[in-house]
């Protein structure tokens, strides 16, 4: 079943002096289960896109369905299976993160004790009792998808959650998010900016450009094919050294005046190949992931 | 039995509007801006009172004889005054510069506080100030949503949007209510204290003490009201101090120009409705009726003779009629603001 399904969703806004075109004929499908990613450059309509699957933008056109009910007419009877982040952290500043995530819990007619609980998860127990309005930006961000995760929801929608996370957050986050989409109860739909994080938490992505969905693809699970490496090379004799790296195993491709090699392979590999044969490297320069040249090719700039 | 993509999670299903309100009022109670403005409502009347305590005096018999005394030697004063500055050859008539003083014009002098009218004009006061609170309460209320951007999650997972403007506008309402019985029974008991300590109960029966209470309760219901409009106009414009700030002018000068173009309205300004809600027995206000040309036609053309003017005359304006204004009003900005709310965009 689909979780997502968006079917030729546009949304025009109708400002005093122009309008503008966030999504034109978007179409998108997210499955059950695991975690989806949903990448695009900066205005590119992701957070619009989130947005309207919540009900809180109403679409110029289109159709679109959330956990099998339509929206917006339906949604009321799934809402509260869907937690979500939109954006910045929605909390107040002036009371506790527990009184804050208490809040969110009393419309979901839940008690203290899934409050202690989420808190716990996002490892801001000990901050509970503390003012939001002293938190860091990280720890917001962490209050707010521990609010998300009250309802224990089958759709967790978040946008851009490593937004103002410090690496060791960004590591945390990512692992919670894989270990949700992982249990199998919940599909998590994250929007993101940052290629990385999405290639090492995500199973499917789909990549957004101008309001319009441009693909979506499996990513590979245990995203062992996005370990794999591309390095540019220089060396005098390419065509050689092309047929030594080959016949080592690897692949290997002609690129005048450059060499590429792609693999999961340590670089010091290939400066070992061509020097055992007499060839020199004078460059060898990582030139990204296969998800980065997919993006790339795709979205046609960068992140 | 159902597999696991059709199952039914216990989440399932629209949340009763009993969680929603009670969700509501948890809601409000944790605002510190809105506790805040009710500590200041409840400082307001306690200062207002210990200064009443300190500007009255219930003299002694002896301090009185004093001070009468004063007042005496003080309007004796003002008489030599006066028959020496009238020209010698005009015959003054007996009396005519014997003025009576009150007490007050002694420098000095404190008065008791009379309960019969000290009691009604703090309620006015008060009164006064708790519309203000009121305007800034409904402001921040959803005012403090949209900035804190809650607004988008609580939309989030209550998608009927009616149902969360609704529970807001309900909730906000009661506690107005609570804020205006709390302030008013404050005073009432305030002002007693008041008046028991440096002033008296002459004149003040049980039929004054109804229409106390009578001018008392309407004022809370003006409160709930105030609050109601002021709520509309922030979910509207989406920011508190825009639409306060849009109140405040409005009331204070827009209404006036209004009711000068649109003539109909002034018998129904907004302003001249609270002042008649908080009066006793209602306000005379003046109201302009706008009064054609004559024409007259005279052989086949008409020829117009004297000017268009503005016929002035005064209007009684009833505290029923000024409550009924303010609730019209408040129910027009309700409906087209829960409209917008239900239909707009959320940021
Ligand atoms: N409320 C709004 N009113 C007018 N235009 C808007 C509104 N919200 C978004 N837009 C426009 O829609 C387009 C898409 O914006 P959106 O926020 O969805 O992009 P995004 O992919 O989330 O970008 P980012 O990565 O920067 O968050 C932008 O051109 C933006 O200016
Ligand atoms: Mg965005």
């Amino acid at each position: 079943m689909a979780v997502i399904e968006l079917v030729n969703v546009s949304k025009t806004f109708k400002g005093l002096r122009r309008r503008r075109i966030a999504l034109t004929g978007l179409n998108l499908e997210v499955r059950e289960g695991g975690v989806h990613g949903f990448l695009g450059p900066n205005g590119s309509g992701k957070t619009t896109t989130i947005r309207i699957l919540l009900g809180l933008m109403h679409p110029s056109s289109g159709s679109i369905k959330v956990l099998g009910r339509e929206v917006p007419k339906e949604l009321p009877q799934t809402s509260r299976d869907i937690g979500s982040l939109i954006e910045a952290p929605a909390l107040y500043g002036s009371i506790s993160a527990a009184k804050n995530l208490q809040l969110t819990a009393d419309l979901l007619g839940l008690g203290k004790r899934r409050v202690e609980e989420a808190l716990d998860i996002v490892g801001l127990s000990d901050r509970a009792k503390d003012k939001v309005g002293t938190f860091s930006l990280g720890m917001k961000q962490r209050l707010a998808i521990a609010s998300s995760l009250l309802a224990k929801p089958r759709l967790l929608v978040l946008d851009e959650p490593a937004n103002g996370l410090d690496p060791e957050g960004i590591v945390e986050v990512r692992e919670l998010i894989k270990g949700l989409g992982a249990n199998g109860d919940t599909t998590v739909f994250v929007s993101s900016h940052q290629l990385a994080e999405v290639a090492q938490m995500c199973d499917r992505i789909s990549i957004l450009k101008g309001g319009k969905c441009l693909l979506t693809t499996d990513i590979g699970s245990n995203s062992a094919s996005l370990a794999i490496r591309r390095y540019r090379i220089r060396v005098s004799d390419a065509p050689r050294s092309c047929d030594l790296l080959s016949n080592a195993g690897m692949i290997a491709s002609l690129h005048e005046p450059y060499l590429e090699v792609e693999g999961d392979m340590d670089p010091s590999l290939i400066t070992k190949v061509l020097a055992s044969s007499g060839e020199y490297l004078s460059e060898l320069t990582q030139v990204g992931s296969d998800l980065e040249a997919l993006y790339l090719q795709v979205a046609g700039e960068s992140l | 039995m159902t597999t696991s993509s059709t199952s039914v999670s216990p989440n399932a299903g629209a949340a009763p509007f009993r969680l929603i309100l009670r969700a509501e009022v948890r809601r409000i109670a944790s605002r510190r801006s809105i506790r805040l403005l009710l500590a200041a409502g409840v400082i307001g009347v306690l200062v207002y009172s210990f200064f009443l305590l300190l500007s009255h005096a219930s003299p002694s018999s002896h301090a009185l004889a004093i001070d009468n005394a004063k007042l005496r030697a003080y309007e004796a004063q003002i008489r030599a005054a006066c028959l020496r500055s009238q020209p010698p050859s005009v015959s003054v008539p007996a009396g005519a510069c014997n003025i009576q003083m009150p007490l007050t014009a002694v420098p000095g002098v404190k008065l008791p506080f009379a309960a019969s009218a000290g009691l009604m004009s703090g309620a006015t006061v008060i009164g006064g100030v708790g519309i203000l609170l009121a305007l800034l309460v409904g402001g921040s209320y959803m005012g403090g949503e949209y900035q804190s951007r809650v607004i988008s999650l609580e939309v989030a997972l209550e998608p009927r949007r009616h149902r969360v403007f609704l529970a807001k506008l309900l909730v906000l309402a009661s506690f107005l209510l609570l804020m205006g019985v709390i302030l008013e029974l404050l005073w009432l008991g305030l002002g007693s204290l008041v008046a028991s300590v440096v002033g008296n109960f002459n004149g003040f029966g049980m039929s004054q003490l109804g229409t106390l209470l009578l001018v008392q309760a309407r004022i809370i219901v003006l409160l709930a009201l105030v609050g109601a409009i002021s709520f509309s106009l922030t979910a509207m414009v989406k920011n508190t101090a825009g639409s306060v700030g849009i109140l405040l002018v409005y009331l204070l000068i827009g209404e006036r120009i209004a009711a000068s173009v649109f003539i109909s309205l002034s018998a129904h300004l907004l302003s001249d409705s609270i002042q008649a809600i908080e009066s006793v027995s209602g306000i005379e206000v003046m109201t302009s009726r706008f009064a054609p040309p004559a024409i007259a036609v005279i052989g086949g053309s008409s020829s117009i003779s004297g000017s268009a003017s503005f016929a002035q005359n005064m209007t009684h304006l009833s505290p029923l009629e000024g409550l009924f204004t303010v609730l019209i009003y408040a129910a027009i900005l309700v409906a087209a603001s829960g409209w917008l709310f239900q239909k707009r965009d959320i940021f």
